[in-house]
């Protein structure tokens, strides 16, 4: 089932020195494996590590993470 | 792969190892009622299980210790499956035992399930206190 919500992590990584899924997964104490998930769109991260992600790219949480309404059957 | 689903993937070996053994010397014994090696059984679940894991560490080492919320989330929903499985199982004994007349059994088997119950609600309102 997809989730309402879409995310920048693979285009935030590629301009911060194409950092790999596995340096992303350590500096916010999570595998690689759920990195890899959330950027599929598989997996909607907790607001604390979607918090962390946001910090390790230094933007704010909605150039991380864009909400979709329209998809949310909620 | 994660550890954790690879964890995973050597419990469902062990299970089937396991179970396919002991399933195997029940049928050649008389049935599901017949006399069986099940604390033997159970050794070897503990010690197949335990010994992989290791070799597993060894060998992916390096995200042996690692798990996350994805890890523990998936976990859960899969806990509720099996707990799910475990409550029929117990239903199951309780009816048994009590065609049987094996009071003790089924009386066990009934206060099991009503302590697991009475802890998990009890546990619950903990939690939507603590969290509330």
């Amino acid at each position: 089932m997809a989730l309402p919500i879409s995310n920048n992590i693979r285009r935030l990584r590629f301009d911060a020195d194409e950092m790999t899924q596995s340096e992303l997964a350590d500096r916010i104490g999570m595998t690689r494996q759920t990195i890899a998930a959330i950027e599929k769109g598989k997996y909607a991260p907790s607001l604390e590590a979607a918090y962390r992600i946001a910090h390790v790219f230094g933007v704010p949480l909605d150039d991380v993470f864009q909400y979709h309404p329209e998809q949310d059957g909620k | 792969m994660s550890f954790q689903e690879k964890s995973a993937w050597i419990l469902l070996l062990v299970c089937l190892i396991v179970g396919g053994l002991y399933g195997q010397s029940l049928i050649e014994a008389g049935g599901i009622g017949a006399e069986s090696w099940i604390l033997t059984a159970i050794i070897i679940f503990i010690v197949l299980a335990i010994v992989i894991h290791i070799a597993v560490s060894i060998l992916f080492y390096r995200d042996s210790d690692k798990s996350d919320e994805r890890d523990r989330r998936i976990a859960r929903r899969a806990d509720i499956v099996g707990a799910a499985v475990l409550n029929a199982t117990l239903l199951l004994i309780i009816a048994l035992s009590l065609k049987e007349e094996n009071w003790m059994v089924a009386n066990i088997a009934f206060l099991g399930l009503l302590l697991a119950e009475g802890v998990k609600a009890f546990w619950q309102i903990i939690l939507y206190r603590v969290e509330g």
